[in-house]
């Protein structure tokens, strides 16, 4: 059990851009924080400072209140899991989970203790004769989080363990984590760019961007009140729609856009809605009318695209049951809120939007 | 690959023996002529059935003293063993701490070591004989093993090999041993040394080959019987006595020099085979 500071932390490559900017980050006793951005915005660099396996460019990592900038990896008292596992191909199973507890000097008869009570815990215990070219990816995982969780380490670091594996393994796996990372309380820093995964496993979120924290919260509160446009358009599958105008120029059908706004809305804006707040009705009976261009069926639900008479964007409905409407039908749309507001920076402008009916325009 | 054509295989085989035969003529016949007499030899045709003289030759070779030479043939096999494991362990175990420095290192002027090291492929000792026969002379290491040895330690070829293998594990595989609380010897000791089992193998056997035939810088640099080679001594041989040549000696004598290699082949094909087979990684 540990706690994890990040202070001001940054990183520039020898040679390179900064790619880490001011990054700040409180993580609690046995808490989860599962990273998540997209390709590039610099998860695994953050993931590897924090491992010790990549400088510091400025600002302080903390463990326990105590910064460990200048300790090397292993005296971090940290265990990683590496997206390709990274065992050791000519060690058996059991030499695998044992490597670490061998270096550290334990006792023969505590290591074999060690080792075979990991081994229960993840249950590959009838593996661990195997070397690893021999397992399967699933299992290799196992042993992987085996080496990782057989030390009882501060801090546990994930990069992207589970995108080797196939769908429903990793559904699978991503619970097994979860239950076992809750069982041991050991506190972790789980790096994906899987939004699904992020969103189940977290305690807290953290949506990162061009090596920048966007949003720290909890799954559900980055889904109800994105702080930008970004994590906006990050989080939530399918992606929100938006629709950008000028504020003083909204179009008619939009249901008004708030007089709530803290400061009048001015200079172009965005406006979000989900898939799911947006419902087909028979044609004239919405707020507005479209032609409904593609229908991609998920089973229980479908994602109907529409565009909008005399528009040029398209907006994704969320239709569930399943029943589905044909391609190039007109269809009415009812857009229910809530909606999401952000300036033309990004920032979300503290609102709560209500139907209305004002005039205006839309732009694509 | 495999094709299932019983014509190919036929032709392949004809071939393949062909060319064993081809490689194998002149050992038979070494052997051949090794195991008869004398004036067998000097008739001028070399029977191609095993002589009379059996093995004696041999113990004649191993026994007593080399004519030209002065120490018997074993004493010689010695030495080019002592020269041959020095050269093929030393050369071995620069490259792969070279090799792993370079792969696994960050230090300033990384790439233009390599470079340097590189570029001594193009300086066999054949080039740097004068200066390496001062330099030799300066430590006062002339006619002694270390002399006979040192100056041909330095690989740039095995050095380059297990860098080109290193490149090939992923960068994960040190980070992890790092975290795992292995130092920089633990890793290369319990992690890159058993990875790099067939290629070390397979480096000894032409290192070993090749520390066994040396014969220029032997020849120079040792001057006394007690530190000669077989290699230079065969030849020392055939031009000792006035008249003709003691062949039947001097093909007992190639035969002995190829006994070695052919051990050390065989014993490390093993290594080979089961690095190839249960392929790592
Ligand atoms: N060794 C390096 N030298 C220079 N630049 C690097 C180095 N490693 C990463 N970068 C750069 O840093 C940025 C962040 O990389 P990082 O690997 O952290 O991204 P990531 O968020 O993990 O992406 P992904 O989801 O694809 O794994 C990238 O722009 C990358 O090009
Ligand atoms: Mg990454």
């Amino acid at each position: 059990m540990a706690t994890l500071e990040l202070r001001r932390l940054r990183k520039r490559y020898a040679g390179g851009a900064e790619v880490l900017h001011d990054i700040e980050l409180n993580i609690d006793h046995g808490e989860m924080i599962v990273v998540v951005g997209p390709s590039g915005c610099g998860k695994s660099t953050l993931l590897r400072m924090v491992a010790g396996l990549e400088t510091i460019s400025s600002g302080e990592i903390v463990i326990n209140g105590e910064c460990v900038n200048a300790q090397e990896p292993a005296e971090r008292d940290i265990a990683m899991v590496f997206q390709n596992y990274a065992l050791y191909p000519h060690m058996s199973v059991f030499d695998n989970l044992a490597y670490s507890l061998k270096n550290r000097r334990t006792p023969k008869d505590e290591i074999s203790r060690r080792v075979n009570e990991t081994a229960q815990l993840l249950d590959i215990a009838a593996l661990l004769d195997r070397k690893p070219r021999q397992l399967s990816g699933g299992q290799r995982q196992r042993v992987a989080m085996g080496r990782a969780v057989i030390r009882q380490p501060q801090v546990f670091l994930f990069d992207e363990p589970l995108s080797n594996l196939d769908a429903s393994l990793r559904v699978q796996m991503r619970q097994d984590i979860r239950a076992l990372q809750k069982r041991l309380d050991i506190t972790s820093l789980y790096v994906t760019h899987d939004q699904t995964e992020a969103m189940t496993m977290a305690d807290r979120l953290v949506v990162m961007n061009a090596g920048r924290i966007e949003q720290i919260g909890t799954p559900m509160t980055l889904f109800r009140k994105p702080a930008t446009r970004f994590v906006a358009g990050f989080i939530g599958s399918p992606a929100m729609n938006f629709l950008s105008g000028n504020a003083g120029d909204l179009p008619g059908w939009l249901p008004r856009v708030p007089e709530e706004t803290t400061e009048p809305l001015t200079g172009d804006i965005s406006i979000g809605i989900r898939p799911e707040h947006i419902a087909l009705t028979t044609p004239n009976a919405g707020q507005i009318d479209g032609h409904i261009e593609l229908v991609e069926p998920l089973g229980s639900e479908s994602l109907v695209h529409v565009r909008p008479t005399g528009h040029e964007s398209r907006l994704v409905v969320r239709h569930v049951g399943t029943e589905q409407p044909d391609a190039g039908q007109r269809t009415g749309l009812n857009l229910q809120g809530p909606f999401h507001l952000f300036d033309h920076h990004g920032q979300r402008l503290a609102t709560r939007p209500r139907l209305a009916d004002t005039t205006c325009s839309m732009e694509p | 690959m495999r094709y299932h054509r019983p014509g190919l295989d036929v032709a392949a085989h004809t071939l393949l023996i062909i060319g064993a035969l081809a490689f194998m003529l002149p050992v038979i016949l070494a052997v051949l002529a090794s195991t008869q007499s004398p004036g067998t030899l000097f008739s001028g045709t070399l029977p191609l059935s095993f002589g009379t003289s059996g093995l004696d030759h041999y113990m004649t070779l191993l026994t007593e003293p080399v004519r030209g030479v002065g120490v018997p043939a074993w004493r010689l096999m010695l030495n080019s063993l002592l020269m041959a494991l020095g050269i093929a362990v030393g050369k071995l175990t620069i490259a792969m701490l070279a090799a792993y420095a370079l792969v696994f290192f960050r230090f300033p002027f990384r790439r233009c070591c390599f470079w340097l090291i590189f570029m001594t492929l193009m300086l066999p000792i054949e080039v740097r004989i004068v200066p390496t026969y001062g330099v030799v002379a300066e430590l006062g290491l002339l006619d002694s093993y270390p002399g006979l040895v040192l100056p041909l330690l330095a690989s740039a070829t095995a050095t380059f090999l297990f860098r080109q293998f290193f490149l090939t594990l992923p960068p994960e595989l040190m980070e992890a041993a790092r975290i795992d609380g292995a130092g920089p010897w633990r890793f290369f000791i319990d992690i890159l040394l058993p990875l790099s089992r067939t290629n070390i193998a397979a480096l000894f056997v032409i290192m070993f080959i090749y520390g066994w035939n040396q014969y220029l810088w032997p020849l120079v640099t040792i001057t006394s019987a007690d530190h000669a080679t077989l290699v230079t001594s065969l030849k020392r041989l055939t031009i000792a006595t006035d008249g003709t040549p003691p062949w039947h000696l001097a093909t007992a004598m190639t035969v002995l020099a190829l006994l070695p290699p052919v051990v050390v082949i065989i014993l490390m094909q093993r290594w080979f085979i089961k690095g190839l087979v249960d392929t790592e990684k």
